[in-house]
């Protein structure tokens, strides 16, 4: 195990396309919170106060305070996936168009090695960005939260445990779509345009063209974001899932399995061209 | 016997409909230089894919020193497939890293290998940055890493100038004299003839021909001779050799014998016959390769 991540820690680190988007990733993961506190203090500063909540102030809202902040977090940094998505794409995809993949058979990995190289880059990435998220989370809830008993710290602790399976399964989802379509621009443009345009139309269609809401829930990046609901209605009127659900989990387990079984078949079983 | 390093067992390979490789039996002994000959599309990098694990054979199978292939076998062989491949935003140093690693190898074997191979002051250069000869040095490089005892190198020559095939060349007949067997696939004829002990020559996926090459091209060579008086030098060679082996041809004449230049200029001074011109021919690969496709034509 420690040998395959030294070979992908050796092949990724010395990269400087690596180093940018991690720089990036960093620079955009601790400017968030720190970015929607000053936009919170902007619209107080301006005089609004929410609608719905007559009196409260946006400052007032429990956005970073214990048992809410896990879900707040865990919700904001979700977005920040896709830079780790597009970096696990070049990483696959060069490995085909470079052909190190292949030579990496020949010079005698096995093809299973190679695939376990790959879930351990991803289990790391993903299990890093958990941490920080948890770190960020404590000094931040620490800072701001009027309660800091060890109960409302670990009450809602499981939306970490969500946001590292939600990083997973995203970040498995674009190793299969890398396997499949070989080409990075492609895969990026194929990936934003699913996610931004075509299932949001099918998933409409699904739900209120057909009723079948069930459909529209196992759609892949439904899954993937789903797995931690918004947490904007919390604040609101309506009575929205405040916790992960055992139903969204499963989902993306059997879809998790499904993936991996599929880049099994891909890597394992098809011929290195 | 000398040990036998790879032995093939109606290897075959299918692209759907196309055969690729067609029930391939070979046999590659320790220390043999082998050349894999065959025109392009014959077959010959499909199978190299097969036995280095790239590749699913469709059916039958082979064997390295007598046991099934694993990684950990190929860990042991050094194989350069087409042509070289690594990283282009690393360096040669980092590049090799990551193939000690896979193979297992102590990182110290890079500085060896670089040095072995001239690449020694280059070494923190990106690859990309590589002239085509020397990623082919620096991929010869990769394959020394684990000091393999048998090195797979296809078409090494490929797209190399003059100076860099004589390199590569060079490079070959070094590693050859370490006792390494090489297989080694090419379709230029002249570089097998110039390295290899034994060839087998592929055509459409088929095996039509192994043979040694010292063997195969001693026994067909030939002189030709000139004469002022091509006449009297016919008349006389009459004499002294089985008339089927001296072929008169328009200006010259062609001796199939076992003697030797000298023996053959003696003796025809002797019967006061002077050559303007005598000259030992032997048969090349080129001319064998060609003989052997037109007969396999002729017969299917």
């Amino acid at each position: 195990m420690l040998r395959l991540i030294k070979i992908e820690w050796l092949k990724s680190w010395p990269s400087r396309y690596f180093k940018i988007m991690l720089g990036i990733w960093l620079f955009a993961f601790i400017s968030l919170p720190i970015g929607f506190k000053l936009l919170l203090i902007f619209i107080e500063s301006k005089g609004f106060s929410l609608d719905q909540l007559p009196g409260l102030e946006a400052t007032d809202l429990p956005i970073f305070d214990f048992v809410d902040i896990w879900q707040n977090f865990a919700y904001a940094y979700k977005g920040l996936t896709i830079f780790m998505a597009f970096l696990v794409i070049i990483n696959i995809t060069n490995e085909l168009d470079y052909k190190t993949f292949r030579q990496n058979v020949i010079d005698g990995m096995s093809k299973t090695e190679f695939l376990l190289s790959k879930l351990y880059l991803i289990i790391g990435m993903a299990t890093i960005a958990t941490l920080l998220v948890f770190g960020f989370g404590l000094v931040i809830g620490f800072i701001s939260s009027p309660v800091t008993d060890f109960n409302s710290i670990v009450k809602h602790i499981n939306f970490l445990g969500a946001y590292w399976l939600h990083i997973i399964l995203f970040l498995t989802f674009s190793v299969l779509l890398s396997l499949l379509i070989k080409r990075a621009g492609l895969v990026i443009a194929i990936l934003l345009f699913w996610m931004i345009i075509a299932e949001p139309i099918l998933s409409s269609i699904l739900t209120y063209g057909f009723d079948l809401n069930f459909l529209a829930n196992i759609l892949p990046l439904e899954t993937i974001w789903g797995l931690i609901p918004r947490p904007i209605e919390k604040y609101g009127l309506s009575s929205t899932d405040f916790w992960v659900t055992s139903k969204s989990v499963t989902i993306a387990l059997v879809e998790l399995a499904l993936y991996l079984g599929s880049i099994w078949l891909l890597i394992v079983k098809r011929d290195i061209k | 016997m000398p040990e036998l390093i790879l032995q093939t067992d109606k290897l075959t390979k299918n692209f759907g409909h196309v055969k690729a490789v067609k029930g391939l039996d070979l046999n590659i002994s320790q220390g043999q230089i082998f050349g894999l000959l065959g025109p392009n599309g014959s077959g010959k990098t499909t199978t190299l894919g097969m036995i280095l694990g790239v590749l699913n054979q469709t059916s039958g199978s082979f064997s390295w020193y007598g046991k099934p292939a694993t990684n950990e076998v190929r860990q042991k062989i050094g194989a350069i497939l087409e042509h070289p491949i690594f990283f282009p935003q690393l360096s040669a140093h980092q590049n090799l890293k990551i193939a000690a690693e896979i193979k297992k190898v102590n990182p110290n074997r890079i500085e060896e290998v670089l040095d072995w191979v001239g690449l020694a002051e280059r070494k923190h250069d990106k690859f990309k940055t590589y002239s085509l000869g020397m990623r082919q040095r620096l991929a010869i490089a990769s394959a020394l890493l684990s000091d393999p005892k048998v090195l797979i190198l296809d078409e090494p020559t490929n797209g190399l100038d003059p100076l860099g095939i004589a390199d590569i060349r060079e490079l070959i007949i070094r590693i050859a004299e370490d006792g390494k067997t090489i297989i080694l696939a090419s379709h230029l004829l002249d570089e097998v003839q110039k390295v290899c002990t034994d060839f087998a020559v592929l055509y459409q996926g088929s095996l039509i021909h192994t043979g040694n090459v010292q063997e195969e091209l001693a026994q067909d060579q030939y002189f030709e001779l000139k004469s002022n008086d091509l006449d009297k030098l016919e008349e006389n060679l009459l004499l002294l050799e089985k008339p089927e082996n001296v072929f008169r041809q328009e200006s010259l004449i062609r001796l199939q014998t076992e003697k030797t230049g000298e023996t053959i200029n003696r003796e025809l001074l002797e019967k006061g016959v002077v050559l303007s011109e005598l000259t030992h021919k032997k048969k090349t690969l080129e001319n064998q390769f060609l003989n052997l496709l037109a007969n396999h034509a002729a017969s299917h």
